[in-house]
This record gives C-alpha cells, sequence and structure tokens, in this order.
C-alpha cells in the first residue's frame, strides 16, 4: 500500500527576516517529523521590495529611506528579529548589505530545477544574515550555486540574462491566489496555510494536521 | 507587484501564536507577533512597524 506523500510549499525571499528564521524552524520540524521520508519541501520565490536598487547599500539606511524611521528606530526593528534569530541560534548581522533580490530568485528557479533550489536560497541566506558583505555579488553567488552542484555557467548564463524572471513573476501571482498576505508563506498538502513564520511547535502541529488530513 | 487575491483563498490558514513574525506582502514591512496582536490573517489585520 502507498501512502501520499506530504507536500509543503514555501514562498519567501532571500532578504525577508522572518523567512530566514522561519525556513529554519520549518526544516527542523520536518527532521523531527516521523514522517520526514515522506515529506517533499519546496521552495517558491516571492520578491518582497522590487523597488530595492540593485546597487548594494545597507539595511539600517535602507530601513531609514525606505519606511522614514529613525536609524534608532531601525535598529530596533532588527534587534527583534535578531533575538528571536539568537534564540534559534542562527547568526544575524543587523549591519548586512541589501540589494534587488531579483537575481538571486531567478537562480533559485535554476536551483529547482536542479533539485536545489531550497538549500540554496538558504546559502544565500546565511551569506546574507551572516553578513558576508559580498552576498550579492555573482562571484559569490556562483560560489554558492557550485557547491551544490549547479553548473557554473549555467549561473552566468542566467545572471548574464533575464531567465527565470517569469518564473518568479509566476510564484508571486500563485501566491498572490492563494490569499498570501505575509511571508514566509507555508502551505502543507495543498490544504492549509501559515502566513509569517511561527514557533517550532505551531510548525509542528501543522505538520501533524496537514498529515493526517492527506491520510484522513 | 503588491496586489491583493481577487478571490477567497482555497486554503484553511492556521493561527499563528507570539512566537514568530511575517513581512507584509503588500508593503514590505516585517512585523513580530505579539500575544497581544493580530496576525496576518486575523479578521481585523494591523501592520505595525517593520522589523
Amino acid at each position: 500500500m502507498t501512502f501520499p506523500r506530504l507536500t509543503i510549499d514555501v514562498w519567501a525571499d532571500v532578504l525577508c527576516p522572518w523567512c530566514y528564521v522561519g525556513e529554519h524552524r520549518l526544516s527542523t520540524a520536518v527532521a523531527q517529523s516521523p514522517h520526514a521520508a515522506d515529506i517533499d519541501l519546496k521552495i517558491h520565490t516571492w520578491q518582497l521590495d522590487p523597488n530595492v536598487p540593485t546597487e548594494v547599500s545597507w539595511i539600517p539606511e535602507y530601513r531609514v529611506r525606505r519606511y522614514g524611521v529613525t536609524p534608532e528606530q531601525a535598529r530596533a526593528m532588527e534587534r527583534d528579529v535578531a533575538g528571536q534569530a539568537a534564540a534559534d541560534g542562527l547568526p544575524y548581522v543587523l549591519d548586512r548589505p541589501v540589494r534587488n533580490t531579483l537575481d538571486m530568485l531567478r537562480l533559485v528557479h535554476l536551483g529547482n530545477e536542479h533539485g536545489v533550489g531550497r538549500p540554496y536560497m538558504a546559502a544565500m541566506q546565511d551569506e546574507l544574515f551572516g553578513g558576508n558583505p559580498d552576498a550579492f555579488r555573482h562571484d559569490t553567488l556562483i560560489r554558492l550555486g557550485i557547491n551544490l552542484g549547479v553548473p557554473a555557467d549555467e549561473i552566468r548564463d542566467a545572471l548574464a540574462t533575464d531567465r527565470y524572471a517569469d518564473a518568479v513573476r509566476a510564484d508571486h501571482a500563485a501566491a498572490v491566489g492563494l490569499g498570501a498576505r505575509g511571508v514566509p508563506f507555508t502551505v502543507l498538502g495543498n490544504s492549509f496555510a501559515v502566513s509569517g513564520t511561527t514557533s517550532l511547535a505551531q510548525y509542528t502541529d501543522a505538520i501533524d494536521r496537514a498529515w493526517d488530513h492527506i491520510h484522513g | 507587484m503588491a496586489d491583493t487575491p481577487s478571490a477567497p483563498s482555497p486554503l484553511a490558514f492556521i493561527e499563528t501564536g507570539p512566537d514568530g513574525g511575517w513581512c507584509d506582502v503588500e508593503t514590505g514591512t516585517c512585523t513580530i507577533s505579539a500575544a497581544d496582536q493580530e496576525g496576518p490573517h486575523s479578521e481585523s489585520q494591523t501592520t505595525a512597524g517593520d522589523s
């Protein structure tokens, strides 16, 4: 007898701090699940702020400019997420670079073609939130892809063109159609959804609920 | 890309607790969830400051 597998679809952006925290919590919940071997995690892209310039700037000044807050307010906002990241044992550098993420998200789709889209995004997030000032550089993105088995020439080709931009737009439209209001946006078994990042316990409960639903 | 769904979602949304947060898909602002704060899928959504 064959049991249906549970598919978990996640929409996220490299730039999104809660997506970074959520990725680790959801991965942990899946790994700890008794059904881990029968769960497929799929990454989809969501560009949180398409208006971020393609020139690199820094998070505090970006938030001041984008949201009209003071530098101290910008840092206080960051500290909220940093506190939860630290509690989860994750590096979280407040003074990190920021840049338009469309190139990164296109590469996630290239990664998906090689079965490594999720770890590719996770590796980009680790570089970014770990504070690598070169996190957005093409040679960094190429290095991360090569480490996961993505051919360098395919990465360079994608970066030199607008390849996969349509896939980023399609993912965006799909999430809108499903009613996403917050990212990360997680859909379990095509039936349940979580908008935003929640606790490890709640991710675990959501997985159990979705598993029971599809095996009802 | 700040658009909203035109039809009801086919999904059942699971309410989230205080230990987390979200980034609003329309504004891009990121918010930490608090025990006394409504999440992105509550009846009357509120958007606090960026995280």
